[in-house]
């Protein structure tokens, strides 16, 4: 068979949590989870990545599950994957930019397989599902045999292809908190292609207005940092204000000018990401101020 | 070190010897010899080995290792047809001429074959949609749109006069 010099391991598949949480523990940096594998098998076939010991999570239900507990939050297990994520009952209309960022990304086939906890493990600065998250609070639940931890999506992007995990720790769960009633969210992703192509500018936002005034607004972008961010100053700069075209402008203008910090590759320069991420907040806000006809 | 594993591929079990390495897209051609199964990119960014698992969800063989669907189900473009009868979709791809090279085309029809069981009338922009990461280098996309919408037709007219007897 063709394996040739493509790394091999040995093959673990425990019935339970408490069994893979053991063999992480045993074997740290030597092991490695496999939920989906779309984006652990390229890495392993590519040679970047040794281990010896790949734990896999298949067996254990508990991880599988997706479901909105009775306070309304989404708690989508790490095993989920990312199809049964957008299509769950509820996601496109309680978490439209989640729903719309896993559309926008891969393929059936490999949403098929890939799961939303292994998209943000892999943690590539344009993550299309960084933003989204991080508009809706979300945090993540982190097991291992020392027990267990909840961290902020915020806290969890440390780093290019860096996350917060310890050699030992598995993401069980991601939980996602129901967006204030009456809020607007959304997340649009500049790439070239609609397939596979990987986001040079993703945006997402979240905007909660009382009597047409900004009572709270998320913005978060992918793409123009190390990691998924929030535009903290252009969020500043709304809140307590009307979405008027001059109050959208100015934000679009801060997001572009001070909360990110793009580079130049392959796929854009960073000048193009800037204007870009200036395009797309405006047009988030204009959307949340029901104006989505003056986002061509 | 190989494992013993079954796998269900066109409703047939097949017991064999397997690395933790090696890949579905891997063990189906090689070990198997289910050549249908296509190796573009090898990556999950073409679909030409695209298989169906349990029943109607179609994954990349090539980015999903075999010991990871141990005693799934796995089908397969040899595993379509029924006796010497093609399915409504490799009728339909012959009829509208959507083959050139031939290359993507199993890939092509397994994700068309997934696609009908969760929508058996899909628009143009619902088959582009949801065939997005099937890539034909012919371009020939136009006529393997049009197959997808023929062969969607004539499974409805063909459940139709079943349902009315």
């Amino acid at each position: 068979m063709a394996l040739g010099t493509r790394t091999n391991f040995e093959y673990h598949a425990p019935e339970t949590l408490a069994g893979a949480l053991d063999l992480l523990s045993e074997y740290r940096e030597d092991a490695r989870p496999i939920a989906g594998g779309t984006d652990l098998i390229p890495k392993i076939k590519s040679g970047i990545l040794e281990f010896s010991h790949l734990v896999s999570l298949k067996n254990i239900d508990e991880l599988k599950r997706i479901y909105i507990s009775e306070d309304g939050e989404l708690h989508v297990g790490c095993c989920a994957t990312l199809r049964e994520t957008e299509n769950f009952p509820g996601v496109r209309e309680t978490w439209p930019a989640l729903a719309a960022a896993i559309h926008s990304m891969a393929n059936t086939q490999v949403k098929n397989r890939g799961t939303l906890s292994g998209n943000i493990c892999n943690a590539v600065p344009s993550c299309e599902n960084g933003p989204n998250l991080l508009v809706y609070d979300a945090s993540v639940v982190i097991k291992s045999i020392r027990g267990e931890r909840i961290v902020p999506v915020e806290a969890f992007f440390v780093g290019i292809l860096k996350t917060c995990l310890e050699p030992d720790e598995l993401l069980t769960e991601i939980i996602i908190p129901r967006p204030a009633e009456g809020s607007f969210s959304i997340y649009y992703k500049y790439a070239l292609r609609k397939a596979l192509d990987l986001a040079m500018v993703g945006v997402a936002a979240n905007v909660l207005l009382e009597k047409g005034v900004v009572k709270d607004a998320k913005i978060a972008l992918g793409a123009v940092a190390i990691v998924p961010k929030r535009a903290s100053n252009a969020e500043k700069s709304l809140i307590g204000k009307e979405l008027t075209d001059d109050v959208i402008l100015e934000a679009a203008r801060i997001a572009s000018e001070e909360d990110c910090r793009p580079i130049t590759d392959i796929r854009a320069t960073a000048e193009y990401r800037r204007e870009m991420v200036r395009i797309y907040v405006r047009n988030a806000l204009r959307a949340a101020a029901g104006r989505e006809g003056d986002c061509k | 070190m190989k494992r013993i594993i079954t796998l269900n591929v066109n409703g047939v079990d097949y017991t064999f010897g397997a690395e933790p390495n090696a890949t579905l897209a891997d063990v189906l051609r090689e070990e198997l010899r289910f050549t249908g199964v296509k190796k573009g990119c090898d990556d999950g960014e073409c679909g030409a080995c695209s298989v169906l698992l349990d029943g109607c969800k179609v994954i990349p063989s090539c980015t999903t290792l075999a010991v990871e669907v141990e005693g799934h189900k796995i089908l397969t473009i040899e595993g379509l047809k029924k006796g010497d009868q093609l399915h409504p979709l490799q009728q339909a791809f012959v009829d509208c001429f959507a083959v050139q090279c031939g290359f993507c085309t199993p890939g092509m029809i397994m994700c068309a074959c997934a696609l009908l069981a969760e929508n058996d009338d899909p628009t143009e922009a619902e088959i582009r949609d949801y065939m997005r990461g099937n890539i034909c280098r012919c371009t020939g996309y136009g006529k393997i749109i049009q197959a997808v919408q023929e062969a969607a037709r004539n499974i409805r007219t063909a459940k139709e006069a079943v349902e009315n007897g």
